[in-house]
């Protein structure tokens, strides 16, 4: 089993042949950006940089540019997203993901697609419609019934992160951070940019209602925090979902309903 | 959308030939998929990658990533037409068994008038005991949120991580036997 990543891309009167070299090309710069970034490889740059061994100096130039995208990301989160305060040393892993699915949109985009989804393992970023006259439709998933939807989001040139508890069973690691001490089972960010939307995704999932404070203080990002008892806060696109029975035990009704962004 | 796209989206490419007349200037959808062992990761990771029989493996391996072609000759434009019809009686068919990096996986697919109604994994990824209780856990969760997902015509889904290509392909089968378009 592992972490799916998936690209699509459409073109217009390009040769198969290119289109896939293209898209080749897509998940191939993943491969790339996980060789830096993995945590996971003793030996990546990151890790290396993690333990002291090598300094940001040292590094590949992408590095320092995360860094810098991970600092605003803190200030955007009142410092509930924190790469600098991870055990173990500096981790941007929840920058990361959505870096990378945006990095890969950007080398469709290059490439001439005319409309593209990259979905980095549950972080989503499109841009263009795949048919004529339609968007991107993402389904969101219900944290409290991980096989039914919450409700489907209409990407318009944006991005839609999320990040949560609920994947983690008795039997499921989670090395950043376990369970939310906030009490969130689920957050989802919708914004320009999916690196800065998993970030402070990630920070709501820390800082639950006091996260979400700082984070709708920038009107470029929507947010939705689901608390594991049902509670949950949300800016007004979100709000155009199917109200919720608000059970604590979950949403037993399955909310099907077009939420349109930008 | 078909169901099978959504979660396991298929490491061929689609011709879109019968909509991109219609759809002029609009042209083929492409897509890849990737598999990524050890990746780059949110707030999210699989134990198994910790297991002793599976060490983190580059992501240049073999049977992870990259992009496979095949002219599968199942193109988007059956979404179009429709599903092909059955009789009424439930089927369930077996899927090949795929060997991955980190086991053998097979699902069993259930089918009745042309929708699958039922999806279950027959073997799965076991390494250790740790690496069996996460594929029990997350496998049959996959799969019935792609049943949930393709019932609400959608792209994609935001906020699952998981999913095997040695599902997709299990699962690719199984709809092949069942003759239901994929």
């Amino acid at each position: 089993m592992g972490t799916a990543f998936t690209v699509d891309a459409v073109f217009s009167d390009v040769p198969e042949d290119d289109a896939l070299a293209t898209t080749a090309r897509g998940c191939q710069q993943l491969h790339d950006i996980d060789a830096v970034f993995s945590t996971w490889r003793e030996i990546s740059p990151i890790s290396l940089l993690r333990v002291g061994k090598l300094t940001v100096a040292d590094m590949p130039s992408d590095v320092p540019l995360v860094l810098a995208a991970c600092e605003s990301a803190r200030e955007l989160s009142g410092g509930w997203f924190d790469p600098w305060a991870a055990p173990g040393g500096i981790d941007p892993t929840g920058y990361v993901k959505g870096w990378a699915g945006q990095q890969v949109l950007e080398t469709l985009r290059a490439a001439g697609a005319v409309a593209a989804l990259v979905n980095a393992a549950g972080d989503v970023v499109g841009f263009g419609e795949p048919e004529p006259g339609r968007p991107w439709r993402l389904g969101l998933t219900n944290p409290f019934s991980t096989h039914l939807l919450l409700g489907v989001v209409s990407v318009v040139d944006c991005a839609l992160a999320v990040s949560g508890t609920y994947e983690r069973g008795e039997h499921i690691y989670d090395p950043h951070g376990g369970p939310s001490a906030a009490g969130v089972i689920s957050a989802a960010v919708i914004g320009p940019d999916l690196g800065i939307a998993d970030a402070l995704a990630t920070a709501l999932v820390a800082g639950g209602a006091r996260a979400f404070e700082h984070v709708t203080k920038d009107a470029r990002y929507e947010a939705l925090v689901i608390f594991s008892d049902g509670r949950r806060l949300l800016t007004e696109p979100f709000a155009r979902c199917t109200p919720w029975n608000g059970s604590a035990k979950g949403y037993t009704q399955m909310c099907q309903t077009d939420i349109s962004i930008r | 959308m078909l169901w099978k796209e959504l979660v396991f989206p298929s490491a061929t490419f689609t011709v879109n030939r019968s909509a991109a007349s219609a759809m002029t200037p609009r042209g083929s959808l492409r897509r890849a998929f990737l598999l990524a062992a050890g990746t780059v990761t949110g707030v999210i990771m699989v134990l198994s990658y910790r297991t002793p029989s599976s060490d983190v493996t580059p992501l240049g391996s073999a049977q992870s990533g990259g992009v496979t072609h095949s002219a599968s000759g199942n193109t988007a434009g059956n979404s179009s037409t429709g599903r092909a019809s059955t009789t009424s009686a439930a089927r369930t068919v077996t899927g090949s068994m795929v060997n991955t990096q980190f086991g053998p996986v097979q699902v069993q697919v259930t089918a009745q008038d042309g929708q699958v109604t039922d999806v279950q994994a027959v073997a799965l990824p076991h390494g250790d005991g740790r690496s069996a209780q996460i594929s029990q856990y997350a496998g049959p969760q996959l799969l019935k949120q792609a049943m949930a997902a393709q019932s609400a015509g959608i792209d994609g889904v935001a906020g699952a991580s998981y999913t095997s290509q040695g599902f997709r392909q299990s699962l690719q089968s199984a709809l092949n036997q069942l003759g239901l378009p994929s």
